[in-house]
């Protein structure tokens, strides 16, 4: 495969070729990497980062500290598959104890209409519902907030909750049940969570 | 277990995340990575200069230049041979003259557990000096202090990320909403010390002298409490949870990859702890009290990985284990049941909480390991996390 012939295929080829003809020092192979990750993963971080905090503007100020943090131990990551769990974990970490918890939304439902992207059919109904849930998860403390992201977004387990949080799965099992407590109680269509908190996995 | 499967929630918390724009961060993500390169470097030099002012003044250890605080154990003294104060007088009559001398490497008989047969000089908890520091991990966080003899009493209820109590136990520093704030025990309202804290990786560590606090601001560094000035550690020591030895003359802390490393508190770099290899294959990922001297450290034994960010793991678990910080052994205690809490308080005292067949039992050892007390811990205490120990 030629060099031109590579640069029709996919970045991750590009990557390998690059890589395997040695035409890059080590700075510049680390710094496609890195230019690769975040392009590739970012959108799926913002995605977590703006359930955490209810806002664009936080939630990539939120990305880009753990990103920038990701960079700066990029050298110390064994393979480029751990920078996504670390940038995780830093932003989850600076989610719960540096960041200020918002204040609860603002904006009034409609606001956003232009925005949404749901599935539903009558948008503006898919648009409440989506501003009323965003203001429950605002109301909720930022470890609470935390859990239910890591639990019922990311799918994690409490045991992979806890690591993630640094608390014990005592403290995920505890505040993931008062979060869903107080979602029930803010979200009439999540009524149907009864009891769902004590099925953990 | 099984139960109603939350898909109503799944489904709603991704169509909210649908919400957010997609945004192209590598440029300021790199741009804010160039920021915190250009601090490491600048604070390094900084750092370096104002470390050697104050060793060079003596300031470092003018706090403690008075009588030592003993342990007023009923009967029962810390024992003379306890190197804390050896070591502390040492540096005190050097330190106008020339760098600290590493303790370690001089003092190859460290006192160590003489066996599983010790006898407590005392059974009663109300024999244990100062206070105990517990935290209602269920009720987000809620510190709690027994003093022996009287009933435990909450401190703190206002709900943090992270908690450090000072050595004399009557303050309390605690992160909330990015702010580090401190306040006393005995009440009061509490006061603002450092606006923007990271506190995940780093609990408030009070210096012993109880002067200033070793925080996570944008990068870990020294609080002077009084004056609110930071002064960042150099950039050479790559770290987290780092926790100060009694004497003031070291820093143990976590490194990444679930390690530990040993520094002086002047040192531009630490030298890392060696891995001596737990027999279930645990590593002592994050420090939680040091002794007197920097030998000692009580750490939370975690399963090893490779994850490089494992050192931030339970952040919140107890010590339950004490690991020598020139070997990396673990040092055997003379404890029956499963360790779950051990610290040391500034003058290197050591307090092991463990429980077999369901009792919650307290052990305090002085420096040279003599037991000094063994007692039944109260039962108001159960499903609590030990802290502290403070005089």
């Amino acid at each position: 495969m030629s060099t031109d012939a590579a640069l029709d295929q996919p970045l991750y080829a590009h990557q390998s070729l690059r890589t395997a003809i040695g035409q890059l020092g080590m700075d510049d192979a680390r710094d496609c990497a890195y230019a690769d990750f975040v392009r590739e993963r970012s959108h799926a971080l913002l995605r977590s980062a703006f359930l955490l905090t209810g806002d664009q503007h936080l939630a990539e100020d939120l990305v880009q500290e753990a990103l920038a943090r990701t960079h700066r131990a990029w050298s110390r990551l064994e393979k480029p598959s751990n920078a996504e769990a670390y940038a995780r974990k830093v932003m989850y970490h600076a989610q719960v104890s540096l960041w200020r918890r918002p204040k609860v939304a603002e904006s009034l439902p409609g606001d956003d209409l232009e925005r949404h992207g749901g599935s539903t059919d009558d948008p503006a109904e898919a648009a409440v519902r989506r501003i009323t849930l965003q203001r429950a998860l605002l109301s909720l403390s930022p470890k609470q907030r935390a859990v239910i992201v890591l639990r019922y977004f990311e799918d994690h387990t409490e045991v992979e909750a806890a690591q993630m949080l640094g608390v014990s799965v005592s403290t995920v099992k505890t505040q993931c049940g008062r979060a869903l407590d107080r979602l029930r109680t803010l979200v009439p269509d999540l009524r149907v969570l009864a009891d769902v908190h004590e099925a953990g996995r | 277990m099984t139960g109603p499967d939350p898909d109503p929630l799944r489904a709603e918390l991704r169509e909210l995340a649908d919400s957010v724009a997609a945004t192209d961060l590598y440029e300021r993500s790199l741009a804010r990575s160039r920021r915190l390169g250009r601090r490491e470097a600048a604070v390094g030099t900084a750092a370096a200069v104002v470390a050697l002012a104050l060793l060079g003044s003596g300031l470092w250890q003018l706090p403690r230049s008075g009588p030592q605080p003993v342990a007023p154990v009923a009967g029962a003294p810390p024992a003379p041979s306890a190197p804390a104060p050896a070591v502390s007088q040492r540096m005190n009559s050097s330190a106008t003259t020339k760098p600290v001398t590493p303790p370690r490497a001089s003092r190859p008989d460290r006192p160590r557990p003489a066996g599983s047969t010790s006898t407590p000089r005392s059974t009663s908890i109300a024999d244990l000096p100062g206070h105990i520091f517990y935290a209602d991990t269920g009720d987000d966080g809620r510190l709690v202090r027994l003093t022996p003899g009287d009933q435990p009493e909450t401190v703190l209820s206002k709900p943090y990320a992270t908690v450090g109590v000072s050595p004399d136990g009557t303050r309390v520093a605690y992160v909330a909403d990015g702010s580090l704030m401190v306040t006393d025990t005995g009440g009061g309202e509490p006061q603002q010390a450092y606006a923007g804290t990271a506190s995940a990786a780093q609990a408030p560590a009070w210096s012993p002298d109880g002067t200033r606090l070793l925080i996570d601001a944008t990068e870990p560094g020294v609080l002077d409490v009084a004056t609110g000035a930071l002064t960042p550690l150099p950039s050479g020591l790559d770290g987290q949870h780092f926790r100060w030895s009694g004497d003031g003359s070291t820093l143990v802390y976590a490194t990444a990859g679930c390690g530990l490393g040993v520094a002086e508190t002047n040192a531009q770099t630490g030298t890392p702890v060696p891995d001596s290899g737990d027999p279930a294959g645990r590593a002592a990922c994050r420090p939680v009290s040091v002794d007197a001297t920097g030998d000692l450290v009580t750490v939370h034994l975690a399963p090893g990985t490779s994850d490089p960010a494992g050192a931030t793991d339970s952040a919140a678990a107890p010590a339950d284990a004490v690991l020598d910080t020139v070997t990396g052994d673990i040092v055997d205690l003379p404890v029956s049941g499963r360790i779950i809490g051990a610290v040391f308080d500034p003058a290197g005292n050591l307090l092991v909480r463990s429980v077999k067949d369901g009792k919650r039992r307290l052990s305090l050892f002085a420096p040279d390991f003599t037991l000094l007390l063994r007692a039944r811990e109260p039962a108001a205490l159960e499903g609590l996390s030990l802290v502290a120990y403070t005089r």
